[in-house]
């Protein structure tokens, strides 16, 4: 115990100096290898401007990237119109997944970003940009983000989910 | 000729002596007689001449009822040869007159009304009758006469009784007086005693609950007509005021008529911020930081004596609105103050060194008469803004081709970025190499940065056997509202990355981007104490700058080789330029038409789907 107890101080003292000296990105990365831990650093809250919108118009959600870490995160955005760095998923009344929109490849741009202890990073998705929601009916939404360094038990990049959201499209 | 007349006999008995009013009337010979033979008749000769000897009270006021002992000879009819009746008169415009001694008649002026016509209990003995009159209110002042006489006879006597004329106030102008300053006012009335009047002039009092009111200047210009000057401090408060006239009497009471509506003090209106008064005098300046609610409110609120305040009216100078709104779909701002009532709510957008922000009102009295405040509050602000640059600190002029990985959501495929890739997601480890441009902002660190990027076009094309083209897109958003990169309530260097890139499809020999961007600065100021309302983002400026770059692919084509790009302009374009607020329509924030939209264009499928 007494050992693994230096150990600790030395490699957190260790990774003060680091963060210090490196890339956010690249001190959140030995932060999640150094803690062997798995809990997600951020959470992403969905919300809709509106319930209801009429078929054809602009849909706007709003995706809330809070950090529940104790250090900086990345919260990059690779925008073409939407940001790339979210999954987005849509369902309708029966759990079918709504048709995607074809999205071409012309190119993005990076936007790069952290948000510090605390923070919050909004993006405001039109999300009839990714999904045909051009029939009546009522749609549930989600979104997720990868964890940029966290790995499940798997293996597997962690997924983290947003709330689902549920928008009803009338005719 | 004690005896019943019935109403025909009364009306005939009526009739003469309204006859023989008028002709006293219109005979001023008769004005002052004691006793004045009026036609022929053998009083003289019989000793039997009426007379009065006094005329108890002798001073009748206005609005009063009185019984008048009338003394002197009354003699019957019968006893002067040729008398039909003995009458009593008023001498101009009164008359009592006698059916028979001491009964009495009635009375021809319109002011006087007796009580006791033809009621033989008047008669008293045969020197005394007791006439009971009541005197209208509003009667004039003048001089009638108690009179005998004798109908049908030439003889008559009488006593001059003073009628003391009504006073009132019809009206006091203005019904209101502003406090701080003197005043001139007119009472209009009826009545008043004037110098030459034996009693006059009248007097005017004022009585106020706060004894601030001073008069002077009373000046009683006619019987109808008093001027004179009210002066109150600037620090009375609204309430009315109690305006007595008064004419005193030699003999008998004063009257009095006391000003109905009363005239109300109207105070001077007081500006409060933050529960302190900030006008009037040794108001000190305030300040305030763009961004920051300003919320005043004003006094008074109401006024007593059935005044209304019918107009509210505030005077903000500077570039100011009422709310701010802002999102990726747009910024709206309300720019429509309410300056109408006695609270007002706003933000300054820029700074100001000298902003007098002025309140007046009007009230209405009862009677529908408007007074406007004079003089106005006045408060004086400055708007205060910390100073707030952008900086280009790694304007990067080049850009780079490179080959993504596959990871995350990305294909192996060429790419051209401005600066080098930065990070992907999903892609491990990251890339780290420098972004395309890097806009710091600084010296408002106490509050929050927001980066908003607006693209006053970008267009991305290719040129090869089937040359294809997206855009171009035009003042579009780019991203989102705020730009990413700045959080709020980040505390440190803040700033905004940027690094466009453009797919390098095999299928074409070279691809170019042109693109550029303002990219604005807006900053909100902290929460200001002592107010619920948040502060807003204001205007700062914005830095334009530019990624213009075209890649050829190394023949031959579809391999997929490309060369490094050559960049025609990269980075900053001038200087960072504080916003205006005549810069547009909404004063400087930025304006956008739509989000930008390039990953609904494929230039491999040579598709684009059209987007709002």
């Amino acid at each position: 115990m007494k050992i693994n107890v230096i150990r600790s101080f030395i490699l957190t003292g260790f990774l003060f100096i680091q963060t210090s000296a490196l890339h956010s990105q690249e001190a959140e990365r030995l932060q999640a290898l150094a803690a062997n831990d798995i809990s997600p650093t951020f959470s992403l809250t969905l919300t809709s401007k509106s319930p209801e919108y009429r078929a054809g118009s602009i849909i706007w959600i709003k995706i809330v990237q809070t950090n529940l870490t104790k250090h900086d995160i990345d919260c990059t955005e690779e925008w073409d119109g939407i940001d790339r760095t979210y999954d987005y998923e849509a369902t309708d009344e029966y759990g079918k997944p709504a048709e995607k929109r074809h999205r071409g490849n012309a190119g993005w741009d990076i936007h790069s970003s952290t948000m510090a202890v605390g923070e919050y990073a909004t993006r405001e998705i039109q999300i009839e940009r990714i999904f045909k929601l051009d029939r009546p009916g009522k749609y549930t939404i989600r979104v997720s983000r990868r964890e940029p360094f966290l790995k499940d038990e798997r293996g597997e990049p962690l997924v983290v989910w947003s709330n689902p959201i549920t928008i009803t499209i009338t005719g | 000729m004690n005896k019943p007349l019935g109403k025909l006999g009364e009306a005939i008995v009526r009739s003469l002596l309204h006859a023989a009013t008028l002709f006293l009337l219109i005979s001023p010979t008769l004005c002052h007689a004691a006793v004045k033979p009026m036609m022929a008749c053998d009083a003289a000769n019989t000793g039997q001449i009426p007379t009065i000897t006094s005329v108890s009270p002798s001073t009748l006021y206005a609005g009063k009822t009185y019984n008048v002992l009338v003394t002197g000879v009354f003699t019957g009819d019968s006893a002067i040869p040729g008398c039909d009746y003995i009458e009593f008169w008023f001498v101009t415009s009164s008359s009592f007159y006698s059916n028979g001694t001491g009964l009495v008649g009635g009375s021809t002026d319109s002011y006087v009304t007796v009580n006791n016509y033809f009621d033989p209990g008047a008669y008293i003995s045969p020197t005394q009758t007791m006439i009971s009159v009541t005197v209208a209110p509003n009667a004039p002042t003048e001089t009638d006469d108690v009179i005998i006489t004798c109908d049908g006879c030439d003889y008559q006597a009488y006593a001059p009784i003073q009628i003391v004329g009504g006073l009132t106030i019809t009206s006091v102008t203005p019904s209101g007086w502003w406090a701080g300053q003197k005043q001139n006012i007119t009472i209009t009335g009826t009545n008043f005693l004037t110098k030459s009047d034996s009693s006059g002039p009248s007097h005017v009092t004022l009585t106020d609950g706060a004894n601030a009111v001073t008069l002077s200047n009373v000046n009683v210009i006619s019987s109808t007509q008093i001027t004179a000057t009210v002066d109150i401090p600037k620090k009375a408060p609204a309430e009315t005021v109690t305006l007595t006239v008064t004419n005193t009497s030699t003999s008998g009471t004063p009257q009095t008529a006391t000003a109905s509506p009363a005239p109300v003090v109207l105070p001077i209106p007081v500006i409060s911020w933050r529960g302190e008064t900030i006008s009037g005098d040794g108001a000190k300046k305030q300040t305030v930081i763009v961004g920051q609610p300003v919320e005043l409110t004003t006094t008074p609120a109401t006024l007593p004596g059935g005044f209304t305040i019918s107009k509210n009216m505030w005077d903000v100078p500077g570039t100011d609105i009422k709310s701010y709104n802002g999102d990726s779909s747009g910024i709206t701002i309300n720019e429509d103050v309410d300056l109408k009532d006695i609270y007002t709510t706003f933000y300054w957008l820029y700074p100001d060194t000298g902003l007098n922000v002025t309140y007046e009102y009007c009230a209405t009295d009862t009677s529908g008469n408007q007074l406007c405040t004079s003089p106005q509050a006045t408060a004086t602000f400055k708007a205060t803004r910390p100073n707030i640059s952008l900086t280009v600190t790694n304007p990067y002029n080049h850009g780079r081709v490179n080959e993504l990985p596959v990871c995350g959501q990305h294909q192996r495929a060429a790419f051209m970025f401005y600066g080098d890739l930065h990070y992907l997601s999903g892609c491990a480890p990251p890339y780290t190499g420098p972004v395309g441009i890097d806009l710091t902002a600084s010296g408002g660190d106490n509050g929050i940065y927001k980066f908003v990027q607006v693209l006053p076009s970008d267009t991305l094309s290719w040129n090869g056997n089937a040359p294809f083209q997206c855009g171009p897109y035009v003042n579009v958003l780019d991203s989102g509202f705020p730009f990413p990169g700045v959080q709020p309530n980040q505390i440190r260097p803040q700033k905004a990355y940027d690094g466009p890139g453009q797919a390098l499809p095999n299928t074409y020999s070279s691809g170019t981007r042109n693109f550029h961007a303002l990219m604005y600065l807006l900053w909100q100021p902290p929460q200001l104490s002592g107010t619920s309302t948040a502060s807003i983002p204001v205007p700062i400026g914005y830095q334009q700058w530019q990624f213009v770059a075209a890649a050829d692919q190394t023949a031959p084509i579809g391999r997929g080789k490309w060369q490094q790009p050559v960049t025609n302009a990269a980075g900053a374009v001038g200087d960072f330029m504080l916003s205006q607020d005549s810069d547009n329509a909404i004063y400087g924030y930025p304006i956008w038409g739509s989000v930008s939209g390039i990953g609904s264009c494929d230039p491999v499928n040579q598709t684009q789907e059209i987007e709002e």
